[in-house]
């Protein structure tokens, strides 16, 4: 990394606050708040004091290399990881049942039971979380044409994760959780998701989408989060960064990352 | 939400196991004709190949209905909870201690119902209208004696033997769960961390059951000596400890996966 | 009309351009009510609050109102938007001016070659 990363390494507790330009918003408590959360694995320490603060009606970006961090953040706030110190708040709570019912996630893999139809995942969904809404599932799948009695063994992989995306993202979560969404998609593929992801946008919820992949999503973000070797490199708005440096968060970053 | 997942548990494994108990059956109704209508004693050479078939497709299935029962169970916990469903299964609005209960439950379920289809199909192939009603009445005699000689307590006996059954059973399929949680916490050979953890699991209850026993039978040699043979209460009391026992364990064991499940859980 | 974005601008501020664009051009109609914050930001594939900034930019320029419970409204101030139109007109003709007089041509050799050119082109 050069020399350019003093310029815009942010003091570590920076808020990433809403413009006063947007709505007036229902809640305004952060959805997430990260207070020097460490992880450390059996031979490694993937995140290394994390201050974070993510307000309401944003989308934002975790953008990082590879291992730096980002798929440990993610799974520390849907309660798959546990913290090794330091604490990891949901709209105020820690996470379990509580957090798990507004948080919607969506990781890199397929978890869909392959043995179902797809009818049969939106009836889980159903069962299990109040605020799904079967009816708009339907609606995206019908124009993917997906036929909701196929089973999900005859899919393939592409529309697979688009039926675990549609089931996500039917969810009136408050807060979005997108491990890698677009990584191994083609790009028509990638459009639909990113498309998907802005219809779906509510001032009220929180998208967080982690990727490598920033030229294709960064129109759609607020805000970033630059996250290496487990540490906040930097927040700030995809303005603010336009603004001041002059270049797109994609350049930004491959500057800054640079190996 | 326990039902909900007690219901999509039952879901999912029935699609395996009915159709094998439907196999069994049809077998052991198979051979019962062969055995039925004599047949059988005047096929000789190719023409008893049939039966031999049949009967060996009998032996197959039932051998089948257990190891596949057994596997079913463990693979609902392995690839369910700690597999990629397991991105799932975790970020459900449940706690820990309801998804292994909903586990527990249905794998019990199974195991009692594929002991019972297997009886049934015994019963069908040896089926005879004059033994069955003779097995009956001796099974009524039996019981009519035990509740003349004991009381109620010949009753009582028999639910004891009946929990005992059912909580070993239900230890057993926690320490399953316990040693598969433990392979889990390896990043590498989780499978033969399991095993291991099985092994080592096995062995630590076998050590405290062995002490126990050998204990109290050299503290309790001469109450045993003395005692009365109409008194059941050695019985009872040797029944309570197996129950207590096993269910010491089973909490143990319950313990144990829940707490890995809960703090770490580590899915790839 | 297609949606292009360059790297080294806020977004918002390039939406606010196109958007105008759009009016000069007659795709958004003087006094039309535009469709909605969540279909815009769809169709140019852009994060709806960056699409809301941009809105409520054009609104403080005038350009663009709204009415509370109906919507966004293209103004019906024509004059307005012909100032708008001479303004960005100006400006083209500016900046090509400049850049031929970089190629060499005087003021006077520009104009004829318009006049040549224009000609050519009916």
């Amino acid at each position: 990394m050069n020399n350019d990363e003093n310029k815009i390494l942010s003091d570590s507790t920076e808020t990433i606050t809403t413009s006063s330009s947007t709505n007036s918003r229902m809640d305004n408590n952060p959805i997430l708040e990260c207070k020097n959360l460490f992880k450390t694995y059996a031979n490694s320490e993937a995140l290394k004091g994390i201050d974070l603060t993510i307000n309401r009606g944003r989308i934002v970006g975790l953008l990082g290399p590879n291992g730096s961090g980002k798929s440990t953040l993610i799974k520390l706030a849907n309660g798959l990881l546990t913290p090794t110190s330091g604490e990891i708040l949901i709209a105020g709570n820690k996470p379990g049942i509580e957090t798990k019912k507004i948080v919607s996630y969506l990781p890199e893999r397929t978890y869909l039971n392959d043995w179902m139809k797809v009818s049969d995942m939106i009836n889980f969904f159903k069962d299990f979380y109040d605020n799904f809404n079967p009816d708009k599932a339907y609606e995206m799948l019908q124009k993917l044409n997906i036929n909701p009695n196929d089973k999900l063994k005859t899919m393939s992989k592409g529309t697979k994760e688009k039926v675990q995306l549609i089931l996500v993202m039917s969810r009136e979560a408050d807060l979005y959780l997108l491990d890698e969404p677009i990584a191994g998609v083609d790009p028509a593929a990638r459009d639909y998701i990113l498309n998907t992801i802005i219809t779906n946008y509510n001032e009220n919820a929180t998208i967080i989408i982690s990727t490598h992949l920033i030229s294709d999503i960064e129109r759609v973000l607020d805000d970033v989060v630059f996250i290496s070797y487990g540490k906040i490199f930097l927040t700030k708005s995809v303005d603010e960064i336009r603004e001041t440096e002059g270049k797109s968060v994609d350049t930004l970053f491959r500057e800054v990352f640079r190996c | 939400m326990l039902g909900k997942l007690m219901k999509y548990e039952i879901k999912a494994t029935a699609r395996t196991l009915i159709p094998l108990y439907i196999a069994l059956l049809a077998f052991a109704i198979i051979n019962k004709i062969f055995i039925g209508t004599g047949l059988t004693d005047n096929l000789e050479g190719f023409g008893s190949i049939p039966f031999i078939l049949s009967i060996f497709g009998y032996g197959c299935t039932m051998a089948a209905v257990f190891i596949v029962t057994f596997f079913v169970i463990i693979q609902r916990f392995y690839k369910n909870l700690l597999g990629d469903e397991g991105y799932l299964m975790n970020t459900l609005p449940v706690t820990t201690i309801t998804n292994i209960t909903s586990k527990i439950s249905i794998a019990t379920f199974w195991n009692i119902i594929s002991g019972f289809i297997a009886v049934l199909s015994i019963i069908i192939m040896a089926f005879k209208p004059d033994s069955f009603v003779s097995f009956f009445h001796e099974l009524f005699r039996i019981f009519s004696e035990g509740y003349t000689q004991f009381g109620v307590q010949f009753y009582i006996l028999i639910l004891e033997i009946i929990i005992v059954c059912l909580i070993s059973l239900v230890k057993s399929l926690t320490m399953i769960y316990a040693s598969i949680s433990i392979g889990h916490l390896f990043s590498k050979h989780r499978i033969l961390s399991s095993f291991g953890a099985f092994i080592v699991l096995n062995l630590i209850e076998s050590l405290i059951s062995s002490v126990i026993v050998i204990g109290t039978s050299l503290t309790l040699k001469s109450t045993f000596e003395n005692m009365h043979i109409e008194s059941l209460w050695p019985v009872h009391s040797l029944l309570i400890f197996t129950i207590l026992f096993n269910l010491v364990f089973f909490v143990a064991f319950f313990i144990i996966t829940n707490y890995i499940l809960k703090n770490k859980l580590n899915l790839e | 009309m297609s949606w292009n974005f360059n790297d080294d601008r806020p977004i918002y501020v390039q939406l606010m351009e196109q958007i105008q664009l759009r009016i000069l051009s007659g795709v958004y109609k003087i006094g039309d009510k535009l469709p909605s914050v969540r279909d815009m930001a769809s169709d140019a594939s852009v994060n709806p609050n960056t699409m809301q900034k941009a809105l409520t930019e054009l609104e403080r320029t005038g350009l663009v109102f709204s009415q509370r419970t109906s919507g966004r409204f293209i103004t019906e101030d024509s004059n307005m938007i012909n100032d708008i139109r001479n303004n960005l007109a100006k400006e083209q003709i500016e900046k090509f001016l400049c850049s031929m007089q970089k190629i060499g041509y005087t003021k006077q050799e520009t104009i004829k070659l318009i006049e040549n050119i224009s000609k050519e082109m009916e």
